[in-house]
Order: C-alpha cells, then sequence, then structure tokens
C-alpha cells in the first residue's frame, strides 16, 4: 500500500444548527488522482475548505504528506495548491502582476517567478492581454488564472473545486494533460466536478458525499461493483454491471428517488 | 399543452417590483449589523429631515417676500439653486453607482411604457428627489400666502418644473449610467467630483480676488439665464403678476416643451436599454493560437520547492513581504480614491497657506501666523496623521477574495501585517517630507528642533497607529471597493481610532508642555524617542499576535471580505 497524501478522520463542521460536513473519512494515495464527488449542498467545498486550512472544522483530524495540518501549517501550505470555489484573486493586478506575486509568496525568487509567470500565460492563452486586469478578465480567463496560480510553485497536492466549470474545451483539454502529466511524475490530484464524464475520464478513485457524510468512496471499479452487486440483491439483472459514473452517482445518493423525479411531470406543463 | 400566461397591467407589475424591493429589504435586516445600519440611517434620517424642514421654511417665506417684493431676479436664482442641487448633488453623492438597472426586469413580458415609467419613477424614491419636490411645495405655499390668485399658476409651473427636474435628473443618471458602467470611467467620474469639492474650496480664494468682477458677469447675464428651464417657472409667476396671462401661458408651454425635450432624450435612452443594450465590462472571448503548445508539467513539489528559501530583498524583507508590499503599491496607484484620499491633505494645506498670503477683510489671523512658522510644520504632520486613519485600520478592505490566497499561501499573517505597515509607513513619511518642503517653500521652515521633535513625535504616533490598525483590521474588518468614495470603517474601529489619536496627542502636548516646563524644548526629542521606544515594543507584540488573531478570525475574515 502507498503512502497516503491526503489523511481525514472524523471530519466535521457545523454552522450553528446545520451539519455540513458529518464525521467524513477520507485517504487519498500519493500519485492518485481522487474525485470527490456530491449534489449541490452535499459538503463538497466546506471539506476542501478544510482541507486546504481556509476553514476550522469543528472535530476531527487532517493530516497533509504525513504532516498535520493543525501544527505546520505553513509547511503544508508550501506543499499544496488549491483552486478554491472562489478563486482568490486579486483583481486589481495583471495575470502576470499575480502570478508573480503568487509564486513570491510560496518562496520562489523573482526570476523562477517570471520564468514560470511566463510560461503559464502563454499556456493558458492569456499572454496576449499582459495590461488587462483580472477584474476585466472573463470567467474562464480567471479560472485559467486561477489554475495557473495552484500549480506555479509545483505542488505535491492540488486540490481543485470544480476546475472545469466556464472552461473552453480546448483549454480543459490541454489542463488534462497538464494534470495527468503531474499525477503521472508524483502528484496527488483531488477534484470536485458536476460534469461526471470528466471525473469518469480523469479520477482512479472516487468518494461521494450527501448529507455531509460520505456514502461511498473507492476505486470506481469498485464503486461499479459495490452497485451492481446491491441492484442484483434488489432484483435488478446483474447485465447492469457496465455502470457508468452518472448511473453509480444516482444509485448511490438517490436510490429511488433519481428514477421517481425523472417520471414526474409539474401540473401546468403537462 | 402548457398553459400561458395572461399579460400583466401596469399597476401590477409596479406593485410587484415594490413588494420585491420591501422582500429584499426586509431580507437585508436579517444580520446584526444591517440593523445597527438602519438604525443610524434613521438618526442620519431624522438629523437631516430637520435640516431639510427648516430650509423648506426658509424658502417658503423667501418666496412669500419676492413676492411681496416683486423682486423676480431673486426667485430666478433661489430655482437655480434648487436646480443644481437637484441635479447635481446626488451624482455627487451617489458613489458612483449606477442606480436604477432595468435589465433584471427585462426577461418578463413588460411593455416599454411600463418600462419607461418604472425608470422615471425610479427618480422619485431619490431622497434629493424628495427635497427638490419640497422646496418647490415651498415656493407653491410662499407664493400663494403673498398672492393668492397666483395659486393656480404657481401649481401649473412649479408642477412642470418639478417633471422637468425630475426627467433631467433621469437623463443624466441615464447617459452617465453609460459612462459609469466602465470601471475606468467610474473612477475618473469620482476623482472629478472629488476635484469640484475641492473647487468649492478654492472658490473662496477666487471670490475674495475676482468676487466683484464675477458678480458684474452674472448680472449682466441674467436675462440669459432666465431663459432657461429651471428660471421659467419663475417667469411664468412674474407674468401671471402682471396680469400678462398669455406670456405667462406661453412660457408654460416653453418650459412644457422643454421638460417634453429631456423626456424624449430619457426615452431614447431606455429604449436601448429595453431592447438589450449591454452595458457590462465582460471581456472579449480569448483568440486561441493555432500552434500547438508544449504542456507545462510543474516539478513535483520535493524538486520544485525543497531547498529553496524566501531570499530576502535587498537583506532587510522576506520575499513574501516584498510581494505584497508591491502588490500594495499597485492596489494604491489603481484606486483613484485612495490616491485622493491619501494626497487631498497635502492639497488643502497649500490651500492654507496660499489662503495665508490673502489679506484678511475681517483682520482675523492666516494659518502661518496664527501657529507661527515654527509650528505650521507640526501642526500640518498632525493633520497627515489623520489621514492615517482611513487606511491602517481597515488593513485588508481592499482584498476581496484575494483574502483567501493569503490564507492558502504558505505565509505567516504578522508577514502580511508587516508588508501594509510598511506601506502605509512609507506613505506616511513620503507625504510628511512633501508637507516640509511645502511649509519651506510657501511659508517658513521650522527649526531644526521643531523638525526633530515632529518627527520623533510622529514615529511614536504612527507605530501606535500601526499596532492598533492592526489589531483593529482583524478585529472590525469591512470590505471596501475600489472607485468609490464615503467608505469609512466599522464605527468602532473609527471610535478606537479617535481615542488613540486623542490620546497620542495628549501624550504628545503633555511632553512638550512639561519638558518646555522642566527644562526647556530641547529635552522634547529625547522624550519622543523613548515613547517611541515604548510603542515600538508594543507594536510588535500586536504584530506577532496577529498569525494567531487571523486564525481566530479567519471565518468572520473570508466572510466580511470574500462577499
Amino acid at each position: 500500500m502507498s503512502e497516503p497524501a491526503i489523511v481525514a478522520e472524523g471530519l466535521s463542521r457545523s454552522f450553528g444548527n446545520l451539519v455540513a460536513v458529518d464525521h467524513v473519512d477520507l485517504r487519498v494515495d500519493a500519485g492518485q488522482f481522487f474525485g470527490f464527488l456530491g449534489p449541490n449542498g452535499a459538503g463538497k467545498s466546506t471539506t476542501i475548505r478544510m482541507l486546504t486550512g481556509l476553514l476550522a472544522p469543528t472535530a476531527g483530524r487532517i493530516q497533509l504528506l504525513g504532516l498535520s495540518l493543525d501544527g505546520n501549517a505553513t509547511e503544508v501550505k508550501r506543499q499544496i495548491g488549491v483552486v478554491p470555489e472562489g478563486l482568490a484573486l486579486f483583481d486589481r493586478l495583471t495575470g502576470s502582476e499575480f502570478l508573480n506575486f503568487v509564486g513570491q509568496m510560496y518562496g520562489l525568487d523573482r526570476a523562477t517567478s517570471a520564468q514560470r509567470t511566463a510560461e503559464l500565460l502563454d499556456f493558458m492563452d492569456l499572454a496576449d492581454r499582459p495590461k488587462t486586469l483580472v477584474v476585466d478578465y472573463s470567467h474562464g480567463m480567471k479560472k485559467k488564472l486561477a489554475l495557473s496560480a495552484a500549480v506555479i510553485h509545483g505542488p505535491r497536492i492540488l486540490f481543485l473545486d470544480e476546475p472545469f466549470e466556464g472552461v473552453d474545451a480546448i483549454a480543459a483539454g490541454t489542463l488534462k494533460t497538464m494534470l495527468h502529466n503531474m499525477t503521472a511524475r508524483g502528484a496527488t490530484i483531488f477534484l470536485t466536478s458536476h460534469v461526471l464524464e470528466i471525473v469518469e475520464r480523469l479520477c482512479s478513485h472516487v468518494a461521494i458525499i450527501n448529507k455531509g457524510r460520505i456514502i461511498a468512496q473507492g476505486s470506481l471499479d469498485e464503486l461499479r461493483a459495490g452497485v451492481a452487486a446491491a441492484h442484483v440483491n434488489g432484483g435488478v439483472p446483474a447485465a447492469a454491471q457496465k455502470l457508468t459514473l452518472e448511473e453509480i452517482f444516482l444509485a448511490v445518493v438517490e436510490p429511488q428517488g433519481a428514477s421517481r423525479k425523472s417520471e414526474e411531470e409539474l401540473s401546468w406543463l403537462k | 399543452m402548457a398553459e400561458v400566461a395572461h399579460s400583466t397591467g401596469l399597476g401590477r407589475q409596479l406593485s410587484l417590483l415594490i413588494m420585491v424591493r420591501w422582500q429584499t429589504f426586509r431580507n437585508s435586516l436579517r444580520s446584526k449589523s444591517e440593523k445597527i445600519h438602519l438604525v443610524g440611517n434613521i438618526a442620519l434620517g431624522f438629523f437631516f429631515g430637520v435640516q431639510v424642514l427648516a430650509l423648506s421654511v426658509g424658502i417658503g417665506f423667501g418666496a412669500y417676500a419676492i413676492v411681496m417684493s416683486r423682486k423676480w431676479n431673486f426667485l430666478t436664482l433661489m430655482l437655480w439653486v434648487i436646480f443644481l442641487f437637484w441635479q447635481f448633488v446626488p451624482v455627487l453623492a451617489t458613489e458612483m453607482n449606477p442606480g436604477f438597472d432595468g435589465r433584471n426586469l427585462l426577461r418578463f413580458p413588460l411593455r416599454f411604457s411600463a418600462f419607461f415609467l418604472m425608470s422615471a419613477a425610479y427618480g422619485i424614491a431619490d431622497p434629493f428627489a424628495l427635497v427638490g419636490i419640497l422646496w418647490h411645495v415651498a415656493i407653491g405655499v410662499g407664493v400663494t400666502v403673498a398672492q393668492p390668485d397666483l395659486a393656480w399658476w404657481a401649481a401649473l409651473a412649479l408642477t412642470i418644473s418639478v417633471l422637468m427636474n425630475l426627467l433631467f435628473n433621469r437623463l443624466v443618471f441615464a447617459w452617465l449610467e453609460r459612462a459609469l458602467a466602465k470601471r475606468r470611467t467610474r473612477e475618473i467620474v469620482t476623482a472629478i467630483s472629488i476635484l469640484l469639492f475641492l473647487g468649492v474650496q478654492f472658490s473662496g480664494l477666487l471670490l475674495q480676488r475676482k468676487g466683484s468682477a464675477l458678480r458684474r458677469g452674472v448680472e449682466n447675464s441674467a436675462a440669459f439665464w432666465r431663459s432657461l428651464p429651471p428660471a421659467l417657472p419663475g417667469t411664468v409667476l412674474e407674468h401671471a403678476a402682471n396680469d400678462d396671462s398669455a406670456a405667462a401661458l406661453g412660457t408654460a408651454a416653453l418650459l412644457g416643451i422643454y421638460t417634453l425635450l429631456f423626456g424624449g432624450l430619457f426615452a431614447f435612452r431606455v429604449r436601448a436599454q429595453f431592447t438589450g443594450e449591454d452595458l457590462g465590462e465582460s471581456a472579449a472571448p480569448v483568440r486561441e493560437k493555432p500552434v500547438a503548445k508544449r504542456v507545462p508539467v510543474p516539478l513535483p513539489a520535493k524538486a520544485a520547492v525543497a531547498g529553496r528559501e524566501s531570499r530576502p530583498l535587498s537583506g532587510i524583507v522576506s520575499a513574501p513581504v516584498a510581494a505584497i508590499l508591491g502588490k500594495e503599491i499597485r492596489y494604491f496607484y489603481r484606486n483613484t480614491m485612495l490616491m485622493m484620499s491619501a494626497f487631498m491633505p497635502l492639497i488643502l494645506i497649500a490651500f492654507f497657506i496660499m489662503t495665508s498670503s490673502v489679506p484678511r477683510r475681517q483682520g482675523g489671523l492666516s494659518f502661518v501666523g496664527r501657529f507661527g512658522g515654527n509650528f505650521a510644520y507640526p501642526a500640518s504632520v498632525v493633520y497627515i496623521l489623520l489621514l492615517m486613519m482611513n487606511f491602517c485600520p481597515n488593513n485588508l478592505a481592499y482584498e476581496g477574495r484575494g483574502v483567501e490566497r493569503l490564507f492558502l499561501a504558505p505565509v505567516k499573517f504578522s508577514d502580511v501585517m508587516l508588508a501594509k505597515n510598511l506601506f502605509h509607513g512609507g506613505l506616511l513619511v513620503f507625504e510628511s517630507l512633501l508637507v516640509l518642503v511645502l511649509v519651506t517653500v510657501m511659508g517658513h521652515p521650522p527649526s531644526v528642533l521643531i523638525l526633530l521633535a515632529t518627527w520623533t513625535g510622529l514615529l511614536f504616533a504612527a507605530l501606535i497607529h500601526l499596532g492598533a490598525g492592526n489589531w483593529l483590521s482583524l478585529q472590525f474588518p469591512r470590505k471596501f471597493e475600489f472607485g468609490m468614495k464615503r467608505q469609512r470603517p466599522s464605527g468602532l474601529t473609527m471610535l478606537i481610532s479617535f481615542g488613540l489619536f486623542f490620546m497620542e496627542m495628549g501624550l504628545i502636548s503633555g511632553a512638550a508642555f512639561l519638558c518646555n516646563w522642566l527644562a526647556g524644548l530641547w529635552l522634547l526629542p529625547l522624550v519622543y524617542l523613548a515613547l517611541s521606544a515604548a510603542a515600538l515594543a508594543i507594536y510588535r507584540l500586536i504584530l506577532q499576535g496577529t498569525t494567531r488573531q487571523a486564525i481566530v478570525q479567519r471565518d468572520a475574515l473570508l466572510e466580511v471580505l470574500s462577499r
């Protein structure tokens, strides 16, 4: 068994009476491309915020690369890259200024930071707008800039909250290649996305969270086998062995509800 | 087949709009801070309401006196003042925000007439418009009481005048909105509005020097001013009072034509919005390059990160501190409002020194005369120090969503605060030197002793302000928007800052008094240095504590600043 890059034990977070994340246990091995899925409001972003040090857990323990996040925050942060939900951009800087800033914040010297900035801007097709402030970027451009900022220091773990949302197909293709190459070199990627086809194509392992609790976790084949077995036990033919991730997701999150809802109609649209 | 909704009447649409506004307002009161804000607004509204009512009574009496004395030129002047107040004060006071955004309504099956009426009616909700209407009513009452047979003429002329003002105001705002849709224009207009305010300050100087010539010019062009729409209601009343009904009716018709013209121009703008004009600033799609790209693969962390330490900048500060300092400087020169508020005191100090060279009619003492050549500089530096209260106690105000980056990066928060303090301290030093040049060139240079005492005193006060500012910034953060004026830190922050300021001033002047009494002023720089050493110890203590404080305050900071 390989060394775990991300370990979360009993991770919980409450906002007043609302329990957003409820005793979540996660284990992501080094070099894994890990998909973290769940319906809207399930607790995905809250979990990522806790794992990246943006939000304090109410209870539980987080260990990244063998270091506890609680006592080694600075050292851990040096080794991770994050694209948070809100992108965390300084919108009155130009793209180049922002990447240089981030590079230096992670301890890169000026020359290295400038060289990587130029390379990333060119790669992300942002280089032809050198004087444009981030506030004037389109949503897709902002997303690409946030991704660039997440990788400029060569992180060992990359947390990506909906990285492909708003990114055009060409850029998405290039990004996927870049992320694959990163995992091939040993980096770990923790990704949330609502586009299940992308997760299915990219990720080797998946966890599904619903109402703050992890309801399924494992490799895609393990999840497929689990769902198929449950269906067989429930009387569904074993031909359903080759399930897509979307089918697995629906089967796990809403075993009966999804099919019932798709058959329902709104009274005035009948 | 799905049922299609029937068209909704204009009244229903308007009531729905009002209901949405009400629900939005009611929901905004869920938070404690908004409730406090509302109480503050009510208190402020009451305070200004009393003033407006008092002015209305004055205007009513004024109109009465004008009719009784037949001095119609004063009515022209009064109507012009109301017009200028109604049209220009809202533009200067609305923080350069676009007002009514009808685009949200365009998704609904709305007729153009309904959309136009909603856009026009939005103007009545403006407090300045309400004041303008109230003053028109006051004139009407004053005129009617003075000469009851003018009541109908007053009602006709003043009603058209209200409509004209309302439509002109909406017209100005609609075109301004078009211009202000661009961020940069918004900032430029804000800067111009501040310069206008400043111009008002300098107008006193101009009047002192060229007052009589200006007055003659205005008197000679009275006929011109009276022919323009704001003054026409006065002309209607003058003709009516002279029993020249035909001329009165003709002037009222002319005012009506102006009103229709403004309405037409406004409708032209509204029509553009109605047909889906997009004033947004979204960037054009990025042009894809046809060449195949090499995919960069950032090195895994061990190779890229390990062994790489933050390289000190010129041996003084670490790379992250230098990076934040660089960011602060960029944010400063890109924020017109911040620049203006930082350098405004310099302009005002120059103004005070300039006015001191103008002979005074009332025989009052000039700024330099009042403080003496030696004390003009320390007094100016105290004034500069006041500007610090705009920056230090809320030094994360402009971070926006970027504040998350400060928590994601492997940087101690004390480094973030240190960088911000270096910038604010540098700004203070720079301005103090500029003031020294100003005072020396335009007034009298201070003695070496006063200079040393001022600088050491400034060091003490700045350290206290910077330290307290760090604590307050993390404890009571408030988000500011770029290019907008009238943004203030929280009330508590202001209160504590002013308290500290008066405490510092008390210590500084107390020390000066004691030194002068016991040993002489030569001791003062040394005493201030000792105070600065104590302040430095306190500053360091607070700075070191900011890392822990930021973690404790993290949720609140992210919620408030990155909303």
